[in-house]
């Protein structure tokens, strides 16, 4: 069958969830014919490294007709996609021309260079790195991930929460998962990644006859919920903290909270621990007990008015935890997506020290498992001078306001902005429009070219970001070039692969690196770009860290290194299983004095002294507030406001199998295999009148997107949820009704009040059936409808 | 439409020469990623129209809402992944009337697209819905096994996919000698119609009391 001219080549699949896995490119003439993926035996501790669906899907994607071929320069209107071929000297010429201008006229602060980790995902950009010698640009901190996450684990435990969790490995030690909003055998589903980790270890307890049952709370019905004694727990979107404060307030009925390392670890949990300076009736306890500023004991019963979820449910979760010896509790990233997303977090996390299931073998701080440390492709981005940071989600507020953008905004580094926003870089980022929020409002903002004066896009496909570029930079994919990758968030390995280069003859792309060179050559700063590396090049420089990382995370076991197949003999990979990791602050639980948190007080900090200063400060959106415990807060747009307005249904959106983030949501193959459909339960199907497989439109405060029903009981009434990435397509000119399903087309910009970080998870929602023109024009589009 | 004879020997007591393979699927761990799907669709070229191995998502339970305005519910779901099961006793192979279905060797149940005149007769036989019908070419398709992947030792490519290790593949009387699997779950056909060679280890959903009223959620998409 093989075919003479075929060529087995070894790549990484480098898409963001992160778990790069191996993949074996069948190169027939130039082209992807299909993809293999790692096959070679597995064992326990050395599990092969398969690619999910996505990776085997990635041929379709880097020969997709959207895939960028040559530079380009925009034609039209901001927006409107329209553009003409250039050569790569205009492009750079043009790019480098208004990055001088920019920087000379406003300054570079004026530069911005939003979150992204599309494209090539290799790590730090060349094109930043380039900018940096010249003059350096705005920063931004925290992502889109887990804004809130970080903000909320930075004020209970001093830490952003990325690398302090425990390992799934824990589990080892465990009986009971309880996960919150966290479905790794979705988000993480390639095979050294934590969802068949978690499968492997749930089957290894069930064999040594020591069960693992999952408790899963989650407005929908994942895939971890395999078994009778599983429990799903489905609660309203954003009400984590309600349900907490229930099964807390039960816990302490019972007499079953740990009440003393809640007096001794923690601050403001009991009104005796409060902090110098908080009010009295301020603490949880107080919050619990109705003897706070509200009055209302959160007992299950209030619990359950909340979340939806019934009081005797609230109780039989506090009576597993109080039964469990090491229950590990843990939390995926969609809950804290929301406007109080930080009080979501804090909740999470407090329900394990409540419980008395932290500090201990076999149980978590309720983050989500730790991030192991990822590739780093090429040498930094260097040295930025500019100090100012915007919080990642916010760039469209600072867009507005210009220099009246401040630290009561978010704003770190500097008082205030020195200049207005005014260039913005796209590297591998579909954060624009696609992948931010309130898709329309951001579009006016795009559209106006007084506002922000120029955009670079340098990306391997044409995103719905990248049609509001001036110039586009086309971009080879990762598993075109030469690159070294370690095993980023495959959990259980120690790893370096070696990538080949095998697409230069086709098209004018070019590598990232040398997009930055070329940049670096036209702002005079080349030697400085290249300092460092004279001799070697990139790739060297890459080999050595990568190896050093291997040293560092592998158990020391044997490593494993040889070929990978029979016909690419002479690629290697070397791989050992990693190093475990301890659970998380188990030397704090042991001795909390001895061993203090990096927070102000050394304790965890229930009650944040930091957070009451931070209100006073914060220039927040009406209504918002910044509560200083883990208290629930209703949204702008949560479930009571659902039940009073016109919007009547929660609109959340989560990873699905079929794309990460909005890569590979254009392929329609993956729409052939997992078509994207709003989930919306039965009881809604009949009370709004829509059936299942329906076209309907989506309507927001904000926008309206057409798509069409899945009614399926997975999901929680009142509640309706797509998956995320799908992209834009609306006549923007005309009725702005996107074609494409796009989530964001609906979310709204209201950022959450700590973070300041981006909560598309609290939107509300109608359904209406499509209108006789919108039919018409579905059908002219071959839209089914 | 004649009706085929049956054939007489099992081909799952396997010789040195002919011998019967077959797909297992381990219920407990499919996530219904999809990935077996894709890895089909690229290996084979089938392109959006036309898929060999599909996921078949299955839930049951009911919502009811309380007084205080909570909500009661008892859904549980599963998964089966499905391609052809290389039956024993294809009926897609005593139905097709240009004599264009056999088995092979290995006992994979094959479509000869030289005589194959798209009828599509097999693919109303067959209980599994496993021949799919190729407009491009006007003629049926299916799942060959990956006949040409076995020949040069390797695996179907679905099976060497699967991230979570729950579907196999081997000599069907390895796969099948254990009470533990099972060749109808949910909703499938009775297995003594076609002797389908498909060891299902089932979920506790999948089968028994727990398993009543269960619905197929994406029938669309299989």
């Amino acid at each position: 069958m093989a075919a003479p001219s075929r060529q087995t080549v070894l790549q990484s699949c480098g898409f963001n969830c992160g778990s790069r896995c191996q993949l074996r490119l069948q190169v027939e003439d130039g082209r992807v014919a299909w993809v293999e993926t790692d096959n070679a035996p597995d064992s326990e501790n050395l599990p092969a490294l398969r690619a999910c669906l996505c990776g085997r899907a990635w041929g379709h994607w880097v020969h997709s007709p959207q895939r960028l071929n040559y530079p380009l320069k925009r034609t039209g209107p901001r927006g409107s996609g329209q553009f003409q071929r250039i050569s790569w000297d205009e492009a750079l010429d043009e790019t480098a021309a208004q990055l001088k201008r920019i920087a000379e006229t406003y300054g570079p602060e004026a530069i911005f260079f939003p979150f992204g980790t599309g494209a090539s995902a290799m790590g730090e950009s060349p094109i930043e790195r380039a900018v940096n010698c010249y003059c350096g640009h705005l920063r931004f901190h925290s992502d889109y991930s887990s804004a809130q996450l970080q903000a909320g684990a930075m004020a209970l435990f001093g830490d952003d929460g990325y690398l302090s969790g425990s390992p799934l490995e824990q589990l080892e030690h465990s009986d009971l998962l309880v996960l919150f909003g966290s479905s790794p055998s979705t988000t993480r589903q390639g095979g050294a990644a934590s969802g068949p980790f978690l499968s492997q270890l749930r089957r290894r307890a069930a064999e040594d006859g020591r069960p693992l049952p999952v408790v899963s709370i989650d407005p929908r019905h994942t895939a971890e919920v395999r078994s009778p004694e599983d429990l799903w727990i489905p609660i309203r979107p954003g009400t984590d903290a309600a349900f907490v404060a229930g099964v807390i307030y039960q816990l302490m009925e019972d007499g079953n909270a740990d009440e003393v390392f809640l007096r001794e670890g923690c601050v403001g949990f009991f009104e005796d621990t409060l902090p110098e300076g908080a009010p009295s009736g301020s603490s949880y306890y107080a919050y619990l007990q109705g003897l706070g500023p509200d009055g209302v004991a959160k007992t299950p019963e209030w619990a359950a008015s909340v979340t939806g979820c019934p009081a005797p449910v609230v109780r039989r979760l506090a009576q597993r935890l109080t039964q469990a010896k090491s229950a590990f509790i843990t939390q995926g990233w969609g809950p804290q997506r929301s406007e109080y997303g930080e009080q979501t977090a804090r909740s999470i996390c407090l329900l394990a020290l409540a419980s008395g299931h932290f500090g201990k073998p076999g149980t978590n701080s309720g983050v989500r498992e730790p991030m192991r440390p990822n590739n780093t492709q090429l040498p930094g981005a260097g040295e930025n001078p500019v100090r100012a940071s915007l919080p990642a989600f916010m760039w469209t507020e600072a867009l507005t306001r210009g220099t009246g953008f401040t630290a009561a905004h978010g704003l770190q580094g500097a008082p205030q902005l020195m200049a207005p926003l005014k260039m913005i870089v796209l590297y591998g980022s579909n954060c624009l429009t696609n992948q931010h929020a309130a898709i329309n409002a951001t579009h006016d903002l795009l559209f106006n070219e007084a506002l922000c004066e120029f955009i670079v896009a340098c990306d391997v496909v044409l995103t719905d970001s990248a049609r509001y570029a001036d110039i586009i930079l086309p971009e080879l994919a990762l598993g075109e070039q030469e690159n070294i990758v370690t095993a980023g968030y495959s959990d259980r390995l120690a790893m370096v692969r070696q990538g080949h280069a095998w697409n230069h003859h086709t098209a004018e792309r070019m590598s990232s690196w040398e997009i930055g060179l070329g940049l670096a050559q036209r702002l005079g700063v080349e030697s400085r770009f290249t300092s460092g590396l004279e001799g070697s090049g990139p790739l060297e420089h890459h080999r050595k860290e990568a190896f050093a990382l291997l040293a560092e995370t592998s158990a020391g076991e044997e490593g494993q290194s040889g070929p990978c197949g029979s016909d690419a003999n002479d690629q290697a990979e070397t791989r050992a299983p990693r190093k475990s990791l301890p659970c998380a602050y188990e030397a704090f639980r042991r001795n909390p004095a001895a061993c203090p948190l990096p927070t102000p007080s050394g304790k965890v900090e229930v009650y944040s002294a930091a957070l009451t200063r931070l209100a006073k400060t914060a220039d927040l959106p009406q209504g918002q507030a910044i509560c200083p415990i883990p208290a629930y807060v209703p949204a702008a747009e949560g479930p009571e406001a659902a039940r009073a307005g016109q919007f009547p249904l929660q609109f959340i959106t989560y990873h699905g199998h079929q794309s990460i983030h909005s890569n590979l949501a254009h392929l329609e193959i993956m729409d052939s295999v997992m078509p994207r459909a709003l989930q919306v339960n039965p009881v809604d199907g009949a009370a709004f009148n829509v059936a299942d497989g329906q076209a309907v439109v989506v309507e927001s405060e904000r926008g309206a997107l057409v798509t069409h029903v899945h009614l399926t009981p997975r999901i929680m009434p009142g509640v309706v949820a797509l998956p995320n990435g799908a992209w834009h397509d609306a006549d923007m000119e005309g009725s702005r009704l996107d074609w494409g399903g796009c989530p964001n087309t609906l979310t709204s910009l209201r950022p959450s009040p700590i973070a300041r970080g981006n909560g598309q998870n609290s939107c509300l929602v109608r359904l209406r059936p499509l209108t006789p023109a919108e039919q018409t024009e579905g059908r002219a589009r071959g839209y089914d409808c | 439409m004649t009706v085929k004879p049956q054939p007489t020997a099992s081909a799952k007591e396997g010789s040195s020469k002919r011998r019967q393979f077959g797909f297992s699927f381990d219920q407990n761990l499919c996530t219904g990623c999809r990935t077996c799907e894709m890895a089909c669709k690229d290996y084979h070229h089938l392109g959006a129209g036309v898929a060999y191995r599909t996921i078949h998502e299955f839930a049951g339970g009911n919502w009811q809402q309380n007084s205080d305005g909570s909500w009661q519910q008892d859904v549980f779901a599963f998964y089966v992944s499905m391609s052809c099961n290389h039956c024993s006793n294809p009926a897609c192979l005593r139905f097709c009337p240009s004599d264009s279905i056999a088995k092979g060797e290995d006992g994979f149940v094959v479509v000869n697209s030289d005589t194959c005149v798209g009828c599509q007769s097999c693919m109303m036989a067959c209980p599994y819905h496993a021949p799919r019908f190729d407009e491009a070419i006007g003629k049926t398709v299916k799942c060959d096994g990956c006949q040409a992947r076995i020949d040069q030792g390797l695996g179907p490519v679905c099976v060497e996919a699967c991230p979570q290790r729950a579907l196999g593949f081997d000599v069907y009387a390895r796969l099948s000698d254990s009470p533990a699997v099972t060749e109808q779950v949910g909703m499938m056909p009775d297995p003594e119609i076609t002797q389908p060679n498909y060891a299902i280890s089932p979920s506790e959903f999948a089968c028994g009391p727990l398993s009543e009223g269960v619905r197929l959620l994406n029938c669309r998409e299989v």
